[in-house]
């Protein structure tokens, strides 16, 4: 979606226009759903806090700016929301511990795991899901959904540096846990000239 | 010579596929927001002034009370 047609649908969106919020909502759904399913590892945790996401769209779309980038503006309410659900789930952990209740988490494959068609995307959703939530989200926002390091910054609350720091950390890690579940290099290296 | 790491990995993120929310649950989300821009639950023209004039009234009188508190700290202290 060019950013004129999304300035247009915002405009119709703030004024109630549905089939604008359908078109909207066509452009970043299976995206928005991606990015929390592999943040969550959970297909219904994924799914409610989607919901939350398009309710608290519709709910201050008019309260919007103008010029609103939708995008960094939906991933960053979805990243915000899954940072409350894991905190609301870190509470709940500590208080299942002291009542001798918790659980280990299922080590079963993942929907992702299936989903990944090739051999090396399965590795990588596995080595994706072995990194913490702030490599992973970092990774799924600049090298899954293509946000700029900049609005990946402004969807994490963090500076541009530490962004573009985060994300070579990530990144370094991620090449590490693909090589150690398969020996054979999935990135090349390049010479460059000096 | 320089080696630097390719950007191949990156590549390979972007191009990677999940599955698609499923489609009840879509129209389901749909259809409540739906019903939340064609304004159920929202408030009208009225409200949404009277909120307006609150959201300014509200830290005005708060200021206001502010200066009288201090004024009368500063007589009682007998330094006006």
């Amino acid at each position: 979606m060019d950013r004129d047609t999304e300035l247009a649908l915002l405009e119709r969106v703030r004024g109630g226009d549905t089939a604008a919020f359908d078109a909207i909502h066509a452009a970043f759904n299976a995206r928005l759903y991606g990015f929390l399913a592999r943040l969550a590892r959970n297909r219904d945790v994924a799914e409610d806090l989607l919901e939350e996401t398009w309710l608290r769209f519709v709910t201050h779309a008019d309260q919007l700016r103008a010029d609103t980038r939708l995008g960094p503006w939906l991933f960053t309410v979805a990243r915000n929301l899954h940072v409350t659900w894991c905190r609301a789930r870190a509470v709940e952990r500590r208080a299942a511990a002291s009542l001798d209740m918790w659980t280990a988490e299922s080590p079963a494959e993942s929907p992702f795991d299936r989903a990944a068609g090739t051999e090396l995307g399965q590795r990588l959703e596995r080595a994706l899901g072995s990194l913490s939530v702030e490599a992973r989200e970092v990774l799924l926002l600049v090298g899954v959904e293509g946000l700029t390091p900049s609005e990946a910054a402004g969807v994490c609350g963090v500076t541009p540096e530490a962004m573009r720091q985060r994300l070579k950390r990530a990144r370094t890690l991620l090449a590490e846990r693909l090589a150690e579940s398969d020996p054979r290099p999935v990135v090349r290296l390049r010479e460059v000239k000096p | 010579m320089t080696v630097a790491p390719r950007d191949e990995l990156m590549e390979t993120l972007a191009d990677l596929s999940g599955p698609a929310p499923r489609a009840a649950q879509d129209a389901r989300v749909r259809a409540r927001c739906h019903a939340v821009l064609k304004g159920v639950g929202r408030p009208g023209p009225f409200a949404r002034k009277a909120r307006w004039a609150l959201d300014r009234v509200l830290p005005a009188a708060v200021l206001i009370y502010g200066v009288v508190v201090v004024v009368e700290g500063l007589k009682l202290a007998g330094l006006l």
